[in-house]
């Protein structure tokens, strides 16, 4: 069967999504924090930012939902 | 407050992030209820909570190694309020089970709130910024090793465990059992 365009997009969106995203960022931020204890500080506070933003990122890639407030 | 008090208080505040990442690990293994994205996310600015403290130890306090901490904290804060927010329907049973009549995201954002306030009123001690001629203990001395190796260790542990729950792909929203283990 003949895969349509929209499932070939539907697939890359999918292929695109944030796997191990969670599992990532634990490993980042404990890389980040070796490189405060033992690594040079310029690094620390470069690798530091650089996971704050992909936090930030991932804060609003999952707050794409509606929502429930009640008034 | 002196240079070596402030060096202090920064290993007893990495005490206090392994405390919250150690009673996480305990709801999770001991009442079985394994974390949600959102509380995964909150866990992990938990954890840089932790980079502020670790520099202010090595390289002696800094407002800029505070003001790092201080991001962390008003990132989580808005993390978890957005939690708050999603189960504040009257009626709404919220995510997992609550521990002394507050789920664990609303205990998260008192902690990220707590958090924001500490380190406000720890930038008012201007004294701890000043080469008081004291000499600091080489990295903050066993007291202060051990709080960074065991918050390293404990974020380590989060690798791993969110791997098994999550697998290599995306987390689910509403996780029941360990990807990796249901696959093995």
């Amino acid at each position: 069967m003949w895969l349509s365009v929209e499932s070939i997009i539907d697939w890359r969106i999918i292929r695109c999504g944030p796997d191990m995203e969670f599992t990532l960022l634990f490993l980042a931020i404990a890389v980040v924090m070796l490189a405060a204890w033992r690594g040079p500080r310029p690094l620390a506070l470069g690798l530091y930012a650089a996971v704050l933003i992909a936090c930030v990122a991932t804060y609003l890639h999952h707050a794409t939902d509606t929502l429930k407030l009640s008034f | 407050m002196t240079q070596t008090r402030a060096v202090t208080l920064n290993a007893l505040s990495l005490y206090a992030v392994a405390l919250v990442l150690a009673a996480a690990f305990a709801a999770q293994f001991f009442l079985h209820e394994l974390p949600c994205p959102l509380c995964l996310l909150q866990r992990i600015l938990f954890a840089t909570l932790a980079v502020g403290p670790i520099l202010n130890i090595r390289f002696g306090p800094r407002p800029s190694h505070y003001a790092m901490s201080l991001l962390s904290a008003v990132a989580g804060a808005v993390a978890s309020t957005r939690q708050v927010l999603l189960h504040i329907l009257p009626g709404d049973a919220g995510y997992g089970s609550a521990l002394l009549g507050y789920h664990y995201y609303s205990w998260a954002l008192i902690g990220f709130v707590a958090a924001i306030v500490l380190l406000a009123a720890t930038l008012l001690f201007d004294r701890q910024f000043a080469d008081d001629g004291a000499t600091l203990p080489a990295d903050g001395g066993a007291f202060a090793q051990i709080a960074v190796w065991l918050v390293i260790a404990l974020t380590a542990a989060n690798v791993a465990t969110t791997l098994l729950e999550c697998g290599f792909g995306a987390c689910a929203d509403n996780p029941v059992v360990y990807e990796l283990l249901k696959s093995a």
